[in-house]
């Protein structure tokens, strides 16, 4: 069965939604509040659903922490600038406080269907997988 | 009428397709020399091409280059904190300076056999608003540090 938004309904009654019909397709899913939940596997992504000018979308998040000892924001911005020209699935930044974020969104037409959920998910981790084996040094210096 | 890109695994093929269905539907675009990219044009112009899949998982990646002042403009540190920032505040557009000191804006729409005019007009909407209000408002940077 495909997911059909209703466009009707708050942003967050969409998300818990699209978070039960993931969860029916055997996903592992935990709610965290109204505006997101969690897809758990390979990495752990946090997944909303946003209508920008009215136009359905899924966003996919994942953050992790950036390291303590790790003081040189500009260090850190020139790696994502030179991130986000190298890869096209996934956009990276980090935020003031070092939590390196990597993020991807997915519009939705009329209806998403469990096939095509499963493409996305998976270009997304391969997505990171390659960003986080390839830069492992640069990024390990800055993540906790 | 969609365009239909079923068990195409071609991406200068699925380019052609999508550029002929785009000047049927009365978009202003235009297939690249090499005939493997094409232009947009809406508000801004965006250049791209299509990366198919024939395992149901097409993906329309768009950029639009704005050429950066050679003299006189802003340090790599002051581009790359600004766009960091930009990325981190927002969720459609991907912003990075290229090797040539552009700054590049980045878009991609995943579909799975078939797009919509609907879906793209949506698309190129959503762009080009959150592009134009990025625009605006970081203005002070931009207007000193674009041509």
């Amino acid at each position: 069965m495909n997911f059909i938004p209703d466009t009707e309904q708050s942003n967050e009654a969409n998300t818990r939604a699209l978070g039960t019909w993931v969860e029916t397709l055997g996903y592992k899913v935990s709610l965290l509040g109204d505006e997101c939940f969690i897809l758990h596997g390979r990495q752990n992504i946090g997944v909303w659903f946003t209508q920008p000018g009215g136009v359905p979308k899924i966003v996919f998040n994942v953050l992790m922490l950036g390291s303590k000892n790790h003081r040189d924001p500009d260090a850190r911005a020139r790696l994502a600038n030179e991130l986000n020209e190298l890869y096209n699935h996934v956009k990276v930044s980090f935020a003031p406080d070092g939590t390196f974020r990597c993020q991807a969104s997915l519009l939705i037409d009329r209806e998403l269907s469990p096939l095509f959920w499963s493409k996305v998910i998976r270009v997304f981790e391969s997505g990171l997988e390659q960003v986080f084996r390839l830069h492992q040094e640069e990024l390990g210096q800055m993540l906790d | 009428m969609d365009l239909d890109l079923t068990n195409c695994d071609d991406n200068a093929l699925a380019t052609r397709s999508l550029v002929e269905w785009c000047k049927n539907l009365g978009f202003d675009v235009e297939l690249g020399r090499s005939g493997a990219t094409f232009a947009i044009v809406s508000r801004f112009k965006w250049v791209g091409d299509v990366k198919a899949s024939a395992r149901h998982n097409h993906r329309l990646v768009l950029l639009a280059y704005f050429s950066s002042k050679k003299f006189g403009g802003r340090s790599q540190s002051e581009w790359c904190e600004l766009l960091n920032r930009v990325n981190c505040e927002q969720n459609v557009c991907k912003f990075y300076r290229d090797a040539d000191g552009d700054m590049v804006v980045q878009v991609c729409l995943h579909f799975m056999d078939k797009l919509s005019p609907r879906m793209l007009r949506n698309f190129l909407t959503m762009n080009d608003e959150v592009l134009a209000h990025i625009y605006g408002k970081e203005s002070e940077f931009l207007g000193s540090a674009l041509e």
